[in-house]
């Protein structure tokens, strides 16, 4: 596993990149985020095992629960944004309004 | 076997999030960001940390996959198909069943053991003492932030 973790998780890491950059739906960026967060969790995963180190494990248990809390947090600002007309669309937000 | 198992999970998410980044409908993106959290835990599942892997299936598949479907309502209608372009060319499509029904070849004939290629998978146990032992503030500033991100989702009252 290990030498192929890195490999993984930097192709992985880099189409997440893409999704947020490239594109301009919102939740199309929120879900380049959630793939880049998780193609980061794979080499600490797979480090955590082989050194055999709980703190690493438990570490990443709480940022995949951390990460799940921000998604539901984009999804309901999200769903805010279509609840008063405002197209979720990444140009909609250029400015801050108040 | 673990190895095959290790290429062909990396493979197919990899795949699957360059496919996401191609894709019109959101419906599919989504379906693509769902293929590619269960190849992740099954990648966590290999590298030692089942537990780790059966976590990620039940929070991204079983609960934020839900709201995002929900979300997904609450956009107006597509005028196309509501999968647009999804459609990818048989051959393709043929290659990724046959990487799927291998997946599951590989886990079924292997049994459990096959998910692992650590030489000792830590424990559990130690893993749920740290996050209630030192871990602890981090573990409640977490369960206070899903809390929190819970109480997001709910709408305001007229009024309030």
């Amino acid at each position: 596993m290990n030498p192929w973790a890195w490999l993984i998780s930097a192709a992985l890491f880099v189409s997440g990149l893409c999704a947020v950059i490239l594109r301009k739906q919102l939740l199309l960026m929120l879900f380049g985020l959630e793939i880049m967060i998780s193609a980061a969790l794979i080499p600490l995963v797979a480090q955590a095992s082989i050194f055999q180190d709980s703190n690493g494990l438990a570490a990443a248990l709480i940022i995949l629960c951390v990460a799940a809390a921000e998604a539901v947090v984009g999804l309901s600002l999200i769903l805010h944004l279509r609840k008063n007309k405002t197209l979720p669309d990444s140009d909609a937000l250029m400015e801050l309004k108040g | 076997m673990a190895g095959w198992m290790t290429l062909i999970a990396g493979g197919l998410a990899v795949f699957f999030s360059v496919l996401m980044l191609f894709q019109k409908s959101l419906y599919a993106a989504a379906m693509c960001l769902l293929c590619v959290m269960l190849q992740v835990a099954l990648l966590f599942s290999l590298a030692g940390s089942p537990l780790l892997g059966l976590m990620q299936m039940v929070i991204y598949a079983g609960a934020v996959m839900v709201l995002v479907v929900v979300v997904i309502m609450a956009f107006p209608k597509p005028t196309g198909s509501l999968w647009g372009s999804f459609l990818l060319p048989r051959p393709v499509a043929a290659l990724l069943l046959a990487g799927f029904l291998v997946e599951l070849f590989l886990i079924f004939h292997g049994g459990a053991g096959s998910l692992s290629t650590a030489a000792v998978v830590p424990n559990n146990l130690a893993v749920g003492s740290v996050l209630f032992g030192a871990y602890s503030p981090a573990t409640e500033a977490a369960t206070l932030l899903m809390f929190l991100a819970g109480l997001a989702l709910v709408g305001k009252r007229k009024g309030a």
